[in-house]
């Protein structure tokens, strides 16, 4: 099985496939409700410490921060580092 | 340029300034015996222009700056940059 | 829990220009939180700093106020924080006004009000360089004395310029100044002269004379304010800055674009052909790359924004540009939000929030969107390096001039949309301008790298992420349902996309869209250099045989009319193809009427605009 095998391939491909499209949708969806999607998960997320880590340390406060600041789908309301300090 | 010492920052009767635009006025610095002088003025007879007070340089309407009655120091004899009551208010 | 245990909650005052957020930034390092005040759109900006006897410090950026007495928005959080009025935040427990040192009085005026709230207060001399410079001379010591609160002198852009104000807040040397936390009268005109009384007392102990006026500065300023030169240096000013976006730009982005062709080659030539082949190279090198390949375009567009920014020029042009706004019924104060919508509408939308009144604020943020924003530069390079000629018309480039006047529409329609929602109130309010001219500096080059740098990141992140999926996804849907056998023509034409497009074609043929076009506009919604990324991503998959590394330009090029690509551009000045900006709208109007109405109007105008020019060209040319 190589690349050569078109099953393999087409295989590979769905699953980019599904990779972008998920990626798709959560990037376009409002900050306020990835906020509440991921809260859903937060008793299966339980069950996996480390993953719950990564959500809490870094996925959460910025989300957090683009249901406040405005749309995570620019970036340009991520202000960490202000350029402008007058 | 115009300079000159503030008179005073007063609501003149008559036309729509209000009490919060002179309390403005007078937070950034528009208060009796504050040296203050124009450093530009655009066409039309200036609206806006730009006033250096307090160290600070502001641009103010003709409507904000109508508010301000300033005695011109005597060696810049020209025309009044503002006086409280006297110019035309624009819309 | 005992109090010294928990972080101590400082909050920084001052008035805008003082260089506050600077020291927050030097305080708090890269440890900082934007979120915003519950129940208003403004930001919230806190960070977090470590201190060795391991209380840590949590400070709060209060958004910069000239007085307690508010007119916009932004000011009253300031004093509703100070008052711990605001329910989820409670009230600092010590403050830091920072203070300009060069521009003292307007500073320490404020400094006042917020001592007699009785709050524990320490004050930051902040830039006590540029005051020596400047031939200011402030008595700290005799300061603090008069003042009876600890006086700190910062420099805040300086390593280790804010280590003396740790010190004296980790000291604990502050404590209230006496009287407790009285409510705050309003401003009469008693208290007033009270207040103006102290605060010549103090200037006149601290030693305080006004700065020394640079001859130089006094004279470049007066030729920028200057009514006619003035207005005609702002006007070159953008022209170069539209000139330079083409001509800087073109080897950088020659190269970035052979990187990609030479890329897709190799893979096309290297990998057995099959559907993963053909997403690699159609999907990801053709479409993200041709998003890519922009990327010095931007660079440039923001070095002159951030350089115009950072050098105190844009309250200027305001300034120059008020009279024109007036005519149009917008605030002095838009014209700030407006340019920072030629970066992105967003940041934009956001800004007018220093707009007191909402009439005003409300139509500043409906044409917003109508501000050429670094997205569009995309498909604008796009069209106009593939449809217009390399020419010199005398000493200006042809596709410059392009360029300018699509900004130029840009502008002139938003002036001509606010004029018309004029005519629509009723009453109409005075908007005062009362807008500081900050003295000028010369552009930080640290912070201007820092904030190119955060620039490419984010592009980088958006053509990495979104745009990477989404032409995935576009990829996908443009190559299944795959061709029947003996089928004639790309094989596109039978996808799902293929077909969408030529059902969309009915809605876009009269405006010249061709179904390329029509599909490319679907995943375009969600930003607008999207539509660059499908159109790469679409034409790729419609080239015939093995040319699939064409690049994108010659085939528009070659296969679009002039009308076809004049009408997308037409197009592009007005359609709100970007969801973001919708969502933001809806998020600082409160309400869903506002962005509909937006994107209503804003799509009415695109198709109308598409529809006379797609004619006009066509029977013109």
């Amino acid at each position: 099985m190589g690349l050569d095998s078109l099953v393999f391939q087409d295989f590979l491909v769905a699953l980019i496939v599904l990779a972008a499209l998920g990626f798709s949708v959560w990037k376009l969806m409002p900050a306020r409700r990835r906020l509440r999607v991921l809260l859903a998960f937060d008793g299966w997320s339980a069950r996996h410490p480390s993953l719950a880590r990564w959500r809490e340390r870094s996925l959460k406060p910025r989300i957090a921060r683009a249901a406040g600041v405005g749309c995570d789908g620019c970036g340009a309301n991520d202000v960490r580092r202000p350029h402008r300090p007058r | 340029m115009v300079s000159g010492l503030v008179e005073s920052a007063a609501i003149d009767s008559g036309r729509d300034a209000s009490q919060s635009l002179v309390t403005r006025l007078r937070d950034l610095g528009f208060v009796p015996g504050a040296r203050c002088e124009v450093v530009a003025r655009m066409w039309l007879g200036g609206d806006p222009i730009a006033v250096r007070i307090g160290g600070s340089t502001f641009a103010l309407r003709r409507a904000e700056a109508a508010a301000v009655r300033v005695e011109i120091s005597a060696s810049h004899a020209r025309d009044a940059v503002a006086h409280a009551g006297s110019s035309a208010v624009p819309a | 829990m005992d109090a010294t245990v928990t972080p101590l909650r400082i909050a920084l005052v001052g008035v805008p220009n003082c260089g506050k957020t600077a020291l927050f930034n030097r305080l708090t390092g890269s440890r900082q939180k934007v979120a915003n005040y519950p129940g208003v759109t403004v930001e919230r900006r806190e960070g977090e700093r470590a201190t060795p006897d391991g209380r840590g410090m949590r400070v709060l950026d209060l958004p910069g106020t000239y007085s307690l007495n508010p007119t916009t928005l932004d000011e009253a959080i300031t004093r509703d924080v100070l008052l711990g009025r605001l329910a989820d935040t409670p009230a600092p427990q010590l403050v830091v006004c920072v203070v300009d040192s060069v521009h003292l009085p307007i500073g320490l005026r404020l400094a006042l009000e917020v001592k007699r709230l009785g709050l524990p207060m320490v004050l930051a001399l902040n830039r006590m360089d540029v005051a020596r410079r400047r031939n200011v001379h402030i008595d700290a010591a005799r300061l603090a004395a008069e003042l009876g609160v600890p006086v700190v002198p910062t420099i805040a852009v300086k390593r280790g310029g804010a280590d003396a104000l740790v010190g004296v807040v980790e000291g604990g040397r502050w404590a209230a100044p006496g009287a407790s936390a009285t409510a705050l009268q309003e401003h009469d005109a008693e208290d007033a002269e009270r207040v103006q009384r102290e605060l010549r007392g103090l200037l006149v102990a601290s030693g305080y004379s006004p700065p020394r006026v640079s001859p130089w500065f006094g004279r470049i300023d007066a030729l920028l304010l200057h009514p006619v030169a003035g207005l005609a240096i702002l006007l070159a000013v953008l022209f170069v800055m539209f000139q330079a976006v083409f001509s800087w730009a073109e080897a950088p982005m020659n190269w970035i674009e052979a990187a990609m062709n030479s890329l897709g080659g190799f893979t096309a030539a290297h990998m057995p052909a099959g559907p993963l082949s053909s997403l690699l190279v159609n999907g990801v090198i053709g479409g993200a790359g041709s998003v890519l390949v922009f990327l010095p375009q931007i660079i440039i567009l923001f070095f002159f924004i951030l350089a115009l920014e950072d050098s105190g020029y844009l309250p200027r042009a305001a300034y120059l540009l008020d009279r024109l706004m007036g005519s149009v019924g917008l605030s002095g104060r838009a014209f700030i939000p407006l340019l920072s919508s030629h970066a992105c509408a967003i940041p934009g939308i956001m800004a007018t929030r220093t707009i007191p009144n909402w009439r005003d604020r409300l139509t500043t943020i409906m044409i917003a969107p109508l501000m050429t924003c670094s997205a569009r530069l995309p498909v604008y390079g796009l069209l106009i390096a593939a449809l217009v000629p390399a020419r010199a018309v005398g000493p200006f480039n042809l596709q410059g001039l392009v360029l300018f006047t699509l900004y130029a529409a840009g502008i002139v329609s938003a002036l001509l949309v606010a004029f018309v929602m004029k005519q629509f109130t009723r009453h109409r309010q005075y908007s005062p301008l009362m807008l500081e001219l900050p003295d000028f500096q010369w552009p930080n080059a640290s912070n201007l790298l820092l904030g190119l740098w955060e620039r490419v990141k984010i592009f980088l992140s958006r053509v990495g992420g979104i745009i990477l999926a989404l032409m995935v996804v576009l990829w996908f849907l443009s190559s299944y349902p795959q061709p029947p056998p003996g089928a004639t023509g790309p094989a596109i034409q039978y996808s799902l996309a293929g077909r969408l497009g030529a059902a969309l074609e009915y809605v876009f043929a009269p405006i010249g869209f061709n179904w390329q076009i029509a599909i490319a506009l679907v995943p375009g919604l969600a930003a607008r250099e999207v539509a660059v990324a499908a159109l790469g991503t679409v034409y790729a998959m419609s080239a015939a045989g093995d040319d699939l590394s064409a690049a994108l330009e010659p085939v528009i090029a070659s296969s679009w009319s002039l009308a076809t690509g004049a009408s997308l551009l037409a197009w592009y000045v007005f359609a709100p193809q970007c969801l973001s900006t919708l969502a933001v709208v809806k998020r600082e109007t409160n309400s869903w009427r506002y962005p509909l109405i937006m994107a209503g109007y804003l799509f009415a105008l695109a198709y109308l605009a598409s529809f006379i020019i797609f004619r006009v060209v066509r029977a013109w040319a």
